[in-house]
This record gives C-alpha cells, sequence and structure tokens, in this order.
C-alpha cells in the first residue's frame, strides 16, 4: 500500500500537485490566479528559476549539491550590470564565463581533489560573497538602461526553450547524460566501468556555473540592479522547485530531467498565489520548508534495518 | 524438535521467492540449504532472522509461536544470522562490534568500562584462536577475512539457538573455514542447531546433517547427507540430469605466440612485488593464492585501478598509463565485489549493460532510449538473463543473474582482453556452466583471460596457465596439465 503510494507520488505527482496547487489556488483567490495577465506573470517568474533549476539537475543527479547557485548569481549579475555599460555583447560573455569559471571551481575541488560537495559549494558561496562586499556592499550598480529592451516575454520564453530543450537533449539522448545519471547511481562502478568521473562531475559544475550565469543574466535586466541579496533566495527554491518537480533527493538512475521545469512551474504558482492571497514573505519560507521536508519524507525509501545490527542492503531474491 | 516453519512465503511483485515452504529442524541438527540461484535461500533465512517480514506462514521456536519484530529481537529470542555482506561497523572497535547491543555488560553506573571491555573480548579471541586480532583496533583495519571472523566470534558470543551462516565461506580461506566449521560443531554440541547456506557441495556433503533443497521457491526435499553424493544434489538443485561436462575438457593445446598484455616489475608497497608475466592471445591465465596474498590487487592494478603502483603494463607494444588506455585497447575488468564496483543496483538493466558501449551506441553523440533497450536485450539474451524486461533495476535480480549483466556490459564492447576478479564467487553450478562455457567460447575466438580465483578447481579445470601469488609475490607457475590436483597448489600457496 505505502509501496504504491510512493510510486505514485513518484510518476505522476508533480503534475498532480501542479493541477491541484493551480485549482486550489484559483478557488481560494477568486480566479485571480489563472486570469490571463497572471499566468504571463507567473511564468515569466518562473523563468529564472528554471534556469537555476536546469543547470542544478546536472549536479544533484550526482548525488552531489551546489548551494553557490544565489552566490553565482550574484556575481555574474555584478558583472552583466557593470560590464553592459561598455558594450553589451561583451557583458553578456563575461558573465557566461564568470559562471563557468565559477563551476570549474566547483568541479575541481570535488572532482579532482574527492571534497565534499556540500562543503565546497558552501565555501565558494562564502568566498564570492566576501567578494562581492568591496564591490557592491555600499551601493547597488544600476543596469544600463539599453538592456531593458530585452526584458520582453517573447525573447525570454525563446531563450529558455532554446536552452533548456538543448540541456533535456544532453540529459536525456547523450553519453554524458546516461553517465551523470551512472555516477548517481553508483559512483564506484561507474569509474570501474570505464567512466572518467572526474572529468563528468567538472562538465556538469560547468552547466550549472553556465545556467546560473543565465538565470543572473534575466534577474539583472527583470530587477535592474545588481546588490548583495540578488540571487540569495536562489540556492533553496532551485533545490525546493526540483524536489517539487518530483526529483529524487539522492539523484541517481531514477532522476527525470522534467523534474526541472515542472517543479519550476510549480514553485512559481505556489509563490504567486501566496502574494496574492497577501500572506506574509516571511511565512511563505516557513511554509515551503514545511513542503520540502513533507515531499522528501513522503518519497524517502523506506528501510526496515533489524535493529542493533545493520544490514544495509536487503536483496530481493535468492 | 527445536524449531518448526510452516506455509512460509515471502512474494517481491509478481515474484514468488518463497512459495509456502515448511521445514522443521531438530535439535543439535547441522541443516544446510542449497539450492540455485534464486531459488529463496537467502530470503528463507532473512525471514527466519527477522530481516523480512513473512507475507505468510507461522514459526515456531521451542514449541512457541516465533515472530520477530526486527533482527533485535530474534537475536535476542536466540536467532542470530552470518550475513553473506560483511557486517561489521567501521568506525567502532573490534571489542565495540563484538559487544554490539550488549552494552550493559560493560556499563558501570551508565559509563562504559573500556578496561573491562578490552579484556573481556581478549579472552574472547583468545578462545576462537585469533591472537592477531586486537580488541581496541578499529574493525576496519581488518581484511575482509578477519572481519568475518570476528563477526564469527560475535555470533557464537551470544550461544543462539539457531545459528544461520549464508553464504560465509566464500569469503574466507581455509583456517577461516576451518574456525567457521568448528563454531558449527560448538553449536551442535550445545544442543542447539545451524542453517547453512552453501554453494560448495563439498563441503556440505562433509560439514552438514541433512540437507533442503529449493528450488525457485519450492522445496523439494530434505535429505540426510549420509550416502548422498555431490551429483546427486546437483541434479535435485537443476531438476535435471546435468551432462558431466562442466570445465574445459582439452589439453595440451597450443597457445598463440603473440603477447597481447605484458606486465614488467609491478610492485605495490604492502600489497604485492616484483609481479612480471606474459598474457597471449587466446590465453586462460589463472591468478591462484590465498584471500590475502596479493593477486585481487594485481589484477586490480593491472586495469589501473589501484593506487601507488609502480611498473609498466604494456598492451600490444604499448604503455598504458590510465584506466582509458586501457579501455581503448578493450581491457575489462569485473570486479569481485559485485554489487559496489561491477553493478549499478539502482539502475536499469538497460543502462548496466550500455554503460560502456556509447561508442558504439552513439556515434554522432545521440543515443535514444530505444536504441538502447534494443541493444541491452539484444546483449542480455546471449547470456540468457532472467529478467522481466531491460528496464528492470539490477538489483532486483539473483546473484547469477547479476553476474551475467556485469559480463555482458565487458562482451558488448568487444572487450579483447578480460580480467575477471573471482567470476563465479557466490553462484549456482546453472550460472557457473554458463560462465565456463564462455570462457571457453571467448578462448577459442582469440580473446584472453586473466582469472583470479579462490576456487582452486575452477583454475585448475579452466586456465592454461596459472601463477601461484604467495605472499604479495608470485612463487610457481603452473602448466595447464592433466594430472594437476590441488595439492600441487596448495603446496606453493602456503
Amino acid at each position: 500500500m505505502q509501496n504504491r503510494f510512493r510510486k505514485i507520488v513518484e510518476s505522476s505527482g508533480p503534475y498532480l500537485g501542479l493541477i491541484f496547487l493551480t485549482i486550489a489556488l484559483t478557488i481560494l483567490t477568486g480566479g485571480e490566479v489563472i486570469a490571463p495577465g497572471n499566468i504571463k506573470l507567473v511564468l515569466e517568474q518562473s523563468i529564472i528559476l528554471i534556469f537555476a533549476s536546469t543547470g542544478l539537475i546536472f549536479v544533484m543527479t550526482m548525488g552531489m549539491l551546489d548551494l553557490s547557485v544565489g552566490a553565482n548569481i550574484c556575481i555574474c549579475c555584478y558583472m552583466v550590470a557593470k560590464v553592459c555599460q561598455v558594450n553589451i555583447p561583451l557583458g553578456i560573455l563575461t558573465a557566461l564565463l564568470t559562471g563557468i569559471l565559477v563551476g570549474f571551481l566547483n568541479g575541481v575541488l570535488t572532482g579532482r581533489y574527492k571534497i565534499m560537495s556540500f562543503l565546497v559549494t558552501l565555501c565558494t558561496r562564502y568566498i564570492i560573497n566576501g567578494l562581492m562586499v568591496p564591490l557592491i556592499a555600499k551601493e547597488a550598480v544600476t543596469v544600463p538602461f539599453a538592456l531593458y529592451s530585452y526584458d520582453n516575454f517573447g525573447f525570454k520564453i525563446t531563450v529558455l526553450i532554446l536552452l533548456v530543450g538543448a540541456a533535456g537533449c544532453l540529459y536525456m539522448f547523450t553519453p554524458f547524460g546516461n553517465r551523470v545519471r551512472m555516477i548517481g547511481s553508483n559512483e564506484l562502478g561507474a569509474s570501474y566501468s570505464g567512466v572518467n568521473v572526474r572529468q563528468v562531475k567538472i562538465g556538469c559544475y560547468m552547466i550549472c556555473g553556465a545556467f546560473g550565469a543565465v538565470a543572473a543574466f534575466f534577474t539583472a535586466i527583470r530587477t535592474g540592479t545588481a546588490a548583495l541579496n540578488t540571487g540569495s533566495d536562489m540556492m533553496f527554491n532551485a533545490l525546493i522547485a526540483l524536489v517539487m518537480g518530483g526529483f529524487p533527493a539522492r539523484g541517481g538512475a531514477k532522476a527525470r530531467f522534467s523534474s526541472c521545469v515542472v517543479g519550476g512551474l510549480v514553485l512559481s504558482i505556489l509563490t504567486n498565489g501566496l502574494t496574492l492571497l497577501e500572506m506574509d514573505a516571511t511565512l511563505q519560507q516557513f511554509l515551503k520548508g514545511g513542503i520540502f521536508l513533507l515531499i522528501i519524507v513522503l518519497v524517502s525509501e523506506k528501510k526496515r534495518s533489524g535493529g542493533g545490527r545493520l544490514r544495509l542492503r536487503l536483496r530481493t531474491e535468492s | 524438535m527445536l524449531a518448526r516453519f510452516e506455509h512460509m512465503k515471502k512474494y517481491f511483485g509478481a515474484t514468488r521467492a518463497v512459495d509456502d515452504i515448511s521445514v522443521e529442524i531438530g535439535a543439535g541438527e547441522i541443516r544446510a540449504i542449497v539450492g540455485e540461484n534464486g531459488s529463496g535461500k537467502s530470503t528463507l533465512l532473512s525471514m527466519i532472522a527477522g530481516i523480512l517480514e513473512p507475507d505468510g506462514g507461522e514459526m515456531f521456536l521451542d514449541g512457541q509461536a516465533y515472530r520477530p519484530s526486527s533482527q533485535a529481537e530474534a537475536n535476542r529470542l536466540g536467532v542470530s544470522m552470518i550475513v553473506q555482506e560483511i557486517s561489521t561497523l567501521p568506525g567502532l572497535t573490534v571489542a565495540e562490534n563484538i559487544m554490539l547491543g550488549r552494552e550493559r555488560e560493560y556499563t558501570v553506573f551508565g559509563i562504559r568500562n573500556l578496561r573491562q571491555l578490552n579484556r573481556m573480548v581478549k579472552e574472547k579471541l583468545e578462545r576462537a584462536g585469533l591472537m592477531e586480532i586486537q580488541p581496541d583496533r578499529d574493525a576496519a583495519a581488518y581484511s575482509l577475512e578477519q572481519r568475518k571472523l570476528i563477526e564469527l566470534v560475535r555470533a557464537a558470543d551470544v550461544e543462539p539457538k539457531i545459528l544461520m551462516v549464508d553464504e560465509t565461506t566464500t569469503a574466507l580461506s581455509q583456517t577461516g573455514r576451518e574456525e567457521l566449521y568448528k563454531l558449527m560443531r560448538n553449536t551442535k554440541a550445545r544442543g542447539s542447531s545451524v542453517l547453512f547456506i552453501s554453494h560448495d557441495l563439498k563441503e556440505v556433503l562433509s560439514v552438514c546433517d541433512s540437507v533442503t533443497v529449493m528450488r525457485d521457491g519450492v522445496l523439494i526435499d530434505t535429505v540426510p547427507t549420509e550416502g548422498m553424493t555431490e551429483e546427486g544434489l546437483k541434479n535435485m538443485m537443476v531438476g535435471r540430469e546435468l551432462s558431466g561436462h562442466y570445465y574445459r575438457e582439452d589439453y595440451g593445446t597450443p597457445i598463440s605466440d603473440e603477447v597481447v598484455l605484458e606486465v614488467k616489475d609491478l610492485n605495490c608497497p604492502g600489497r604485492f612485488q616484483n609481479v612480471n608475466f606474459q598474457l597471449h592471445r587466446g590465453e586462460i591465465l589463472g591468478f591462484g593464492g590465498l584471500s590475502e596474498a596479493g593477486m585481487h590487487e594485481a589484477a586490480r592494478a593491472v586495469y589501473g585501478m589501484e593506487y601507488d603502483v609502480s611498473g609498466d603494463v604494456v598492451i600490444n607494444g604499448e604503455k598504458m598509463h590510465s584506466v582509458k588506455d586501457r579501455l581503448a585497447k578493450k581491457v575489462g575488468y569485473i570486479s569481485k565485489n559485485r554489487d559496489m564496483e561491477s553493478l549499478f543496483n539502482q539502475a536499469s538493466i538497460r543502462d548496466n549493460i550500455c554503460i560502456t558501449c556509447f561508442d558504439k551506441l552513439a556515434p554522432k553523440g545521440v543515443v535514444t532510449r530505444r536504441r538502447m533497450t534494443r541493444f541491452a536485450k539484444e546483449q542480455a539474451g546471449l547470456l540468457q538473463v532472467k529478467m522481466r524486461d531491460t528496464g528492470q533495476p539490477a538489483g532486483t535480480l539473483s546473484g547469477g543473474n547479476k553476474q551475467k549483466v556485469a559480463l555482458s556490459k565487458w562482451l558488448a564492447c568487444d572487450t579483447e582482453i578480460f580480467i575477471m576478479d573471482s567470476p563465479t564467487r557466490g553462484i549456482d553450478v546453472g550460472v557457473k556452466a554458463v560462465i565456463y562455457g564462455l570462457m571457453e567460447e571467448l578462448k577459442n575466438s582469440g580473446k584472453s583471460m586473466i582469472i583470479v580465483s579462490e576456487e582452486l578447481l575452477e583454475l585448475i579445470g579452466m586456465a592454461d596457465r596459472i601463477l601461484i601469488f604467495k605472499n604479495g609475490e608470485i612463487s610457481g607457475e603452473i602448466e595447464r596439465n592433466k594430472d594437476l590436483t590441488e595439492e600441487h597448489l596448495v603446496q606453493r600457496m602456503i
């Protein structure tokens, strides 16, 4: 019974959640949520989130974490704002390279030096924040006026479809994507099967960094400034989005790419609906944290291990 | 009669792992349970040990209804199990491991008296003849075999009414086995019973009083070992007459002069020294020795996965620097540690087989699931893997079928040189025969193999040449011949 319930939650849960949430919020807000203007707003809000979680999905599939997503967005946002004042394409390129560099550092530290990803990215997060303090603590940098021309819905959606589509193909239809999932399933086994684990790890963090930079670009043109708190909520939001999208918390072979898109939408609708209901922002965080834990508990594998003696793996046959 | 198990059932989805089995065990009886992989032996024992919950049936111990809710409760009621896997906890000392769950015995006023603990355990270890094991050292510091012996000491110490031993001997050398047999005999002498799972039928016949044979989750028969033969047991397990053909039967077949792999002065401090050999085209080279003799590590070093190795591995005239180089030369490695190093248990059979073959599957860098499924199905079909479909998680297969998947992973990518570490470890006769047949086929098609094995008969039966390892060095080289016996090999091993 519990088993079947878990299977349903795992396979179609995110979609059911999306539908249920939309209906519930529609009723609660008296239809405000599905007003055409609001739908567009929700989509627009979800774009940055989907970019961030698309990058994160590669890292998390390997069973690793990236806590530096928010800080990465912050520094890339600064690059966009600062360098675009000189030249717009150069600014975008600089931001992209910065994001990739941050990812590369994370990748080398976890892949080459085999330090726990949680520690590495927690440290890079604080290092980047520390770097940003002297630059923008006193005064936020304003994005040059010319960039606002990119702030149109059609452009954003096109970029989203192209980039996330490309990432999806990479994830689902290439040997690289397969190797990522196999590392998540059994890292040691992957290295014995001839997978270059170090290379794949660095690659995943670089993808994550690059998508952080893209998210940063759209954050910049949306908010118009690069400040210290830019992107600070993204670390946790991208994580919740994935989990809400049905992503197994430990990654591995069962991970589905759709999680980042579905999860991004679910979380955005939830945030939007709660804001329409005039719920306090702090209270919203409380609620999101609670939902996050609830999902993790519901989908976590319940293993029956006998008391004091530990048997790590129960075989199902023989 | 000590214990009675009636109409035991356990289903995993559509698989009937144990299907209505009733067994009785007498006091002071050593009972073997044999059957092919996937016949449900471990599942039955796991239910008795409180690890798995039965889907049906009743158990009685000493005439009382017995329903353990956990392994700890089963232990308390006098049922303990030594599992196939290592179950000592790393990070705890040997003494803490042995006294796990019985902390009260050395706790004074809520404070653990470590000196008393170590003294107690030292005595127990000495009584078991394990002088070299220090009670206050981390259990992880000891070898696989020593950790297994530590488990034995723990199991003996609680003086269980039923002691269950699940395929433990594969991890043990001869001395370790003697320890285990002693423990089993002591248990019997106390009037308690032993349930013993083993694939080594010779061992079963010499150690046990009676044998219960299982097949596909069903009880076939329980017979006394007296007057029973290995052949007879095999036939009962498989359910058909097995032909005598098992190992290779050819002798004196010439081996090609072509050297495909050469190892020069391979050294690894503390594990092996001065390993030199040549592997020819179409040759089966055996590595034999005690489990700690360095042969497993040497094989891993040939594949490039061991640390701190000096010396050269040359394949087809080229010096190897990394695992990647070896893959380019079509070398494949099958680990002794199937679940940790060969397989992706939560991933599908499809993903498991395709992982080595993306060059073939995705020449343009793109691969669809449909193509992977077709490919995996074809490859798994070659070795007759028993499965629902290729999407089934590899972890749900039985040991023998897991090994088939691990093998097809390397067969699928046209491997030329196989390095197989204990390829038939913990595998039943049916699958063993398949694997031996495969080796012969591979040899005939010009592939080369290094086979590391602790089963001497397997080396004698299959290898063209056997290198014997002793204390990390090659102590002898033996050519294939008809009159070779285990004694010849053992002499050089010890």
